[in-house]
């Protein structure tokens, strides 16, 4: 399984897009990276964006809801790429609303957060967003591999 | 994440192991807010432990380093390395922080 450009698809994540939650969507990606035998600079990046999306979906996602909805998360990866899948039943998120932030801004201007976005998209080669039927997101996420 | 805190006068070391990511940030943040809240406000951070870092952990970077500078002192960083520079970078911070190769030079770069 661990065979350099060997086909790992991962069983799915679902769970509660609580807080309590987020310590088993960070080992699931943790043991994927691993599992596939990712270079470590590639597995950094994985988990970094991962680990953003998912935490946004947590806090953001379901924002007013009485009871948070789920959250899945899914991890291929083949000889070329890796993908992970982040689905949830939130309302639509739009990532063109999304605060660019600014990492030339003085220390007085920094606000706490609004980084997260900005991670992913430095760190990953494709973020596509869809608005899934009848409701929900789901961002993919998408790093190359380098050929050998 | 473990954290062990240091006194080296005239500055205080924080020793920081492990993955500072949204499980453990807030631990560090409230171990940081203490030692600034005891007055001592010339921190250091030595991350040459730490091997992963997102937003949430420089949030609280970020937080600490506004206080303490508030406070009169500063937030410094000692022995960062590569992949957590490479998530400084792409935030700015590097601009924000002062980073030092290890701790000895973070503790010499304050005035005794």
């Amino acid at each position: 399984m661990s065979d350099e450009g060997a086909e790992l698809e991962m069983e799915e994540e679902v769970c509660e897009a609580r807080r309590e939650r987020l310590g088993d969507l960070l080992a699931f990606v943790e043991r994927a990276c691993a599992l596939a035998a990712l270079d470590a600079d590639v597995a950094f990046d994985v988990r970094l964006a991962t680990e953003e999306v998912v935490t946004n979906v947590i806090e953001h996602g379901y924002a007013g809801a009485e009871t948070p909805g789920p959250i899945s998360l899914r991890f291929h990866r083949d000889p070329r790429q890796v993908v992970v899948t982040i689905d949830d039943l939130a309302p639509p998120f739009d990532p063109a609303t999304v605060r660019p932030a600014d990492p030339s801004a003085p220390l007085e201007k920094r606000r706490i957060g609004g980084l997260g976005w900005h991670f992913v998209t430095r760190v990953m080669d494709e973020v596509r967003h869809e608005h899934r039927h009848p409701r929900g997101n789901r961002l993919t996420l998408v790093k190359r591999l380098a050929e050998d | 994440m473990d954290i062990v805190v240091e006194q080296r006068t005239p500055a205080t070391v924080v020793h920081i192991t492990g993955s500072v990511d949204g499980l453990t940030a807030d631990t560090l943040m409230a171990t940081l807010q203490q030692q600034i809240d005891a007055g001592n406000t010339r921190l250091i951070g030595d991350l040459s432990g730490v091997s992963y870092t997102s937003s949430a952990g420089l949030r609280a970077l970020l937080a600490t380093v506004k206080q303490a500078r508030t406070a009169g002192g500063d937030f410094r960083l000692a022995g960062v390395l590569p992949p957590v520079h490479k998530v400084l970078e792409m935030s700015g911070f590097t601009t924000i922080l002062k980073l030092y190769p290890d701790v000895d030079g973070a503790v010499a770069s304050y005035p005794a």
